[in-house]
């Protein structure tokens, strides 16, 4: 279940932005389906997730956007874990909330999205698939 | 999940920086809070859908190759698939039902035995921009000055392809063979128009260091035969050279009233000094401190405005003379390339004039003998590059007529 924003949450730099996104999906989703709601687990939800359980702090109910599939991709280079899921697009509006970019070392184009209504359900598409990784 | 706190060598650790993010940390760098050069770069490589784990990699290393792997020498990949041994460690984390915190299980690993299916993707690397040289501190400067009682100076290059700090090796010794010119040349300007002794005109640059952001040549005034430095002298060669470097940076206009403001050498060491960055995609920037003066003087000028000031340069048309050689002596001729050889008969040992000719002079010039005693009368046209590589070679020659010299004109002449 999605819980309320705690105090302080959104961060007040947040801001509302328009565009297309990039956000990794759940594993079993083939190019061209709908994302489901578990695509869009907050971080304190995620089983094994980094911030699990986490839901005081703000960037625990902020989904990880990219805003550039080429900074997406090479952040699937680099990382294994990423690799493997697939990719889906989301278009976002005025209406779903606020943004913040947070760039860090090696990603210039990485956002924070807090959605308004807070359990908003977003609607993707799956673009591309997991990479194959020899095992 | 507590990377910072895990029982590896060198804990507790802190954060350095994050390579990817999706909700919450993936990919990062931390270090040592008791071993400042012991890092361990951490990836997550595995998760249990249907279970409760969790397996990362993280791999220990020094400062050097933790700047190496971040600036993309090391390719990322390599980073684990080639952990030296006993620095790789594999980390499982175990999430319980009801338990707030996972636990982590911790285990040497070989890097033959990591699966490909944890290693990044082949040719990935992190491709950051990594001094991997001391900083540049301006400062120090004036520190090395009052210590060593000379002019201290930093020429500031950037090379936008280089993510570690370097400058192709080419161009840094053109860049420093250019400045040693430049000071040399600068300081004749300088001391051409006062009564210095010719001690002071021994001034010449030394590379004393190097440093980063991205590449810093730190150089020094070496005064050669003189106890101490003639800053009268070393003050004005660059107060100059700073007004030329500014003046880059300003406009090409004011590039242009600036290089007419001295003479042909200072002009051309300068243009070679502007060559040697600008063949690296780079601009220039140039600190110096006076020696006793304690001030960092600093101007620069971007790499877009340098390649700007070249064609800046390209762009004047040369300077144009004549010369009238009454009694030249013909020792080279080649009709078919219309290119011609005179030595001045009055002045045998000075360079011969070599060059081109106008179509009519190749017509006067058939028929000519080519030897020692082949006297002939001709007229020049001399075309002096506003800026170019070199004084001698850099003058162009072109001959516009040219006639057997004849006694009898001459007499004649004089009788007149």
């Amino acid at each position: 279940m999605v819980l309320p924003f705690p105090d302080g949450c959104p961060p007040t730099d947040a801001v509302v932005m328009v565009g297309t996104f990039y956000r990794l999906a759940v594993r079993g989703l083939a190019v061209g389906a709908a994302t489901t709601a578990d695509c869009w687990l907050r971080p304190y939800e995620q089983p094994r997730g980094a911030l699990e359980g986490q839901s005081e702090k703000p960037e625990a109910h902020g989904l990880s956007l990219y805003a550039s599939r080429e900074d997406l991709d090479r952040a699937r280079d680099i990382n294994p874990r990423v690799a493997r899921k697939p990719v889906a697009e989301v278009s976002v509006t005025v209406s779903d909330g606020v943004l913040k970019h947070t760039p860090n070392a090696g990603s210039t184009s990485h956002h924070d999205w807090w959605t308004e209504p807070y359990d908003l359900i977003p609607e993707a598409v799956i673009i591309e698939a997991p990479r194959e990784v020899a095992a | 999940m507590d990377y910072e706190s895990l029982p590896l060598l060198g804990a507790p650790f802190e954060p350095v920086e994050t390579y990817v993010y999706f909700d919450g940390r993936q990919t990062f760098a931390m270090r040592s809070t008791v071993m400042s050069d012991l890092y361990y770069v951490v990836n997550t490589v595995d998760e249990d859908d249907a279970g409760n784990t969790l397996t990362a990699l993280a791999v220990a290393m020094n400062g050097d190759r933790f700047r190496a792997v971040r600036s993309g020498v090391v390719p990322f990949r390599d980073t684990f698939a080639k952990a030296a041994a006993f620095s790789l460690f594999r980390i499982v984390w175990t999430f319980e039902r009801g338990v707030a915190a996972p636990s982590a299980e911790i285990e040497l690993m070989r890097a033959l035995d990591v699966p490909p299916a944890w290693l990044p993707a082949e040719g990935a690397r992190l491709d950051l921009p990594t001094a991997t040289a001391e900083p540049f501190v301006p400062n120090e400067l004036v520190s090395l000055a009052e210590a060593q009682g000379r002019t201290i100076f930093a020429i500031e290059v950037e090379t936008p392809c280089f993510r570690i700090t370097g400058f192709p090796g080419r161009n840094s010794g053109e860049l420093q063979t250019a400045v040693d010119s430049e000071v040399t040349a600068l300081t004749k300007e300088v001391v051409g128009k006062s009564n210095k002794g010719a001690h002071v005109q021994e001034i010449r640059a030394s590379v004393i260091g190097l440093r980063a952001a991205s590449f810093v040549v730190i150089m020094a005034i070496d005064s050669v035969g003189s106890m101490v430095e003639a800053t009268d002298v070393t003050g004005k060669v660059f107060e100059r050279l700073n007004a030329l470097v500014a003046s880059v940076g300003e406009s090409d206009d004011a590039f242009l009233a600036e290089m007419k403001e001295h003479g042909s050498t200072v002009r051309n060491r300068f243009l070679d000094m502007l060559k040697a960055v600008s063949t690296a995609g780079s601009g220039l920037a140039i600190s110096s401190v006076v020696a006793h003066t304690q001030s960092v003087q600093r101007r620069s000028a971007s790499p877009e405005r340098v390649r700007s000031a070249m064609d800046a340069i390209s762009n004047v048309e040369p300077e144009r003379d004549h010369i009238t050689v009454e009694r030249g002596i013909l020792t080279g001729l080649v009709l078919r390339r219309k290119r011609f050889e005179i030595v001045d008969a009055a002045n045998p040992k000075n360079p011969p004039w070599q060059g081109e000719m106008t179509p009519e002079a190749a017509k006067d010039a058939n028929g000519l003998r080519v030897g020692d005693d082949s006297f002939v009368k001709a007229r020049i046209r001399v075309e002096v590059p506003f800026a170019g590589e070199d004084e001698t070679t850099g003058t162009k020659y072109y001959l516009e007529s040219i006639a057997s010299f004849d006694p009898e004109d001459r007499r004649t002449d004089a009788a007149e």
